[in-house]
């Protein structure tokens, strides 16, 4: 199915200029591996280089969108490299032309991106790779519940086997984060509402600077339950008994086999059973077939 | 099912209408106030639509008023069957049926690439080939099929067409497989025939004209990047000659033609009130004028 091929060559050339200069420079290497024909090469050279820089807001529209979802990050990664071209490089980026390729999530993309920036030490900040992580998340139980559609609790049959299959619920994940990440997370907010009062003040000597960010805490955890909220999705607090428990059900899992290892989840038999019960009863959990 | 030349003789004559798409009143032409202010100029408003916005108050208004509408896809990759959920064809055909739209109608092509998805956002034309022609005419079928409703694939515009069709040709190949109407949009038409260094009107005398069942005009822009000349789609209230051009050639030949849309829903009424004018004129509501007129 070649057209489809030669699309996802258009949209990594729409967003990617230094691409496009490879394509038209060694079409053989930029494109080896494709499955194209030499006419639909022919074709897709034909078209004139200058043409594929005509929006040049595209990729600005793009990561605004990007950055809508990963608000804190982005901010934290601007306010460090005091460059948009660090966050642009995203479109030149291995993980942007995989995920058009393979017809894949760009958010997701995005995070890889943004979790290789901390690896490699693109970005700096502490605080950075757990927001990162944490906004993922976020971003992950929208797709989830958007694909999947959210879970109607209904009466739970009154016994339960142990036999019985349970996941997180689609919308529900958790994740073990540094102790400090919400706070750090509140001061960004509070930073952009201040600039958002007046955003050309970020052109101003004077205007507000991110500083004094909360520091991070690498021996303390906070351990969340990400969940369909009224508005979006919202996070709970959890002891690290019903994180582990829970952590256990990403996957469709039997009773039985949580039930049996109470020593790796650090919790014994009874307190598993009550996080089971809990977060069954709050429709977190369902039962899988 | 029947064939197209009978199943055309049941689609109702819209006339002159508005194109108009989510929360669109609040910053450009409110189709309410046009009718009421300018009835004889509006027949109908053609909501562009998408299932992650929905329906707005403005085209609720006016369905409710007993008022035709059109619904205009904003959210479906006709190129690519796989996009095709059950999910999209159920909510869309909903949406549709809650304003009792007399067809289905968009850009064929893709709205986005890859999942629909935020980010994901980007009307593309279609791979100008065969194969490609044939993916859409299945996707059309099928929608046809789920939904009940006529649909209609518009030519869409670009600065960048990658294929061996002319766009008329991919077109053409798509009604007959699909055995469709088509929606033809000739700011788009004049786009493209400019990318290809052609006439405005080149390809036209080969192209089923009776399978046009409604056309677009839009306003557009000649602009220039480093000595690369190519039109803007940014339907302004002025629409190009070359748009004129078209538009003027296919009407009186196409005879099944049922309604034309002025895209000028991003502009002040007043700017757009003689092109409007100009529209009824040459398409009339009433088919007795229209007969007289030709």
């Amino acid at each position: 199915m070649s057209h489809h091929t030669l699309q996802k060559l258009v949209v990594r050339m729409l967003f990617d200029e230094a691409f496009v200069e490879e394509v038209y420079a060694e079409p053989s290497r930029a494109l080896a591996g494709l499955e194209l024909t030499d006419a639909e090469r022919g074709q897709l050279l034909a078209v004139d280089r200058r043409a594929w820089r005509h929006d040049p807001l595209r990729r600005k529209r793009t990561l605004q969108t990007l950055a809508e979802e990963f608000k804190i990050s982005t901010t934290i990664i601007l306010a460090e490299t005091r460059s948009l071209a660090s966050l642009e490089r995203f479109f030149s980026s291995a993980f942007f032309h995989r995920s058009i390729q393979e017809r894949a999530s760009m958010g997701r993309a995005f995070s890889e991106f943004l979790l290789e920036g901390c690896r490699n030490g693109a970005w700096r900040a502490p605080q950075i790779a757990d927001i990162v992580r944490l906004e993922a998340a976020i971003a992950g139980c929208r797709r989830r519940l958007a694909s999947e559609g959210a879970y109607e609790p209904g009466e739970l049959p009154s016994t339960i086997s142990d036999r019985a299959r349970v996941r997180l619920a689609p919308g529900y994940d958790v994740g073990s984060f540094q102790a400090n990440v919400i706070e750090a997370i509140q001061h960004v907010e509070r930073f952009l509402f201040e600039l958002s009062l007046m955003p050309a003040m970020a052109l101003c000597d004077d205007a507000p600077k991110l500083t004094g960010l909360p520091e991070v805490e690498p021996s303390k955890k906070v351990y969340l339950l990400f969940g369909p909220g009224a508005s979006g999705i919202s996070m709970t607090n959890l002891d690290k008994a019903a994180y582990l428990t829970l952590y256990e059900t990403r996957r469709a899992v039997e009773i039985k086999s949580l039930l049996s290892k109470p020593g790796a989840i650090r919790a014994n038999t009874k307190q598993i059973e009550a996080v089971l019960s809990e977060w069954l009863d709050a429709g977190a959990l369902m039962l899988s077939a | 099912m029947t064939k197209f030349a009978e199943r055309i003789k049941a689609l109702p004559r819209l006339g002159v209408g508005l194109s108009g798409e989510f929360n669109i009143a609040a910053k450009g032409i409110d189709a309410g106030w046009m009718k009421a202010n300018h009835a004889e100029l509006i027949h109908f408003y053609e909501y562009g639509g998408d299932l992650e916005r929905g329906l707005d108050d403005t085209v609720r208004r006016w369905a409710a008023a007993g008022l035709p509408t059109t619904y205009h896809f904003l959210d479906i990759n006709l190129e690519e069957k796989q996009d095709l959920d059950t999910h999209w064809l159920t909510q869309t055909k909903a949406l549709a049926e809650e304003i009792n739209a007399a067809w289905l109608c968009g850009d064929a092509g893709r709205w986005h690439f890859g999942l629909r998805e935020r980010g994901h956002g980007m009307l593309m034309p279609p791979i100008l080939c065969r194969e490609s022609a044939l993916e859409t005419a299945e996707s059309i079928q099928c929608i046809e099929a789920e939904t009940g409703l006529a649909c209609v694939p518009e030519n869409p515009p670009s600065v960048i067409y990658v294929g061996e069709l002319h766009m008329l040709d991919y077109f053409a190949l798509v009604a007959d497989r699909a055995d469709c109407g088509v929606l033809l949009d000739c700011a788009h038409l004049a786009i493209f025939q400019q990318t290809r260094g052609l006439s405005p009107l080149a390809g036209l005398d080969a192209f089923p004209l009776e399978r046009v069942v409604e056309m677009h005009v839009a306003g557009g822009s000649y602009a220039d990047l480093d000595g690369f000349a190519y039109i803007e789609d940014n339907h302004s209230p002025e629409p190009l000659a070359e748009t004129w051009e078209i538009l003027e050639y296919v009407l009186p030949r196409a005879t099944n033609l049922k309604a034309i849309v002025f895209e000028c829903e991003r502009n002040t009424p007043e700017e757009c009130l003689d092109v409007f004018a100009r529209l009824n004129s040459l398409f009339p509501l009433n088919k007795m004028e229209d007969a007289a007129a030709r």
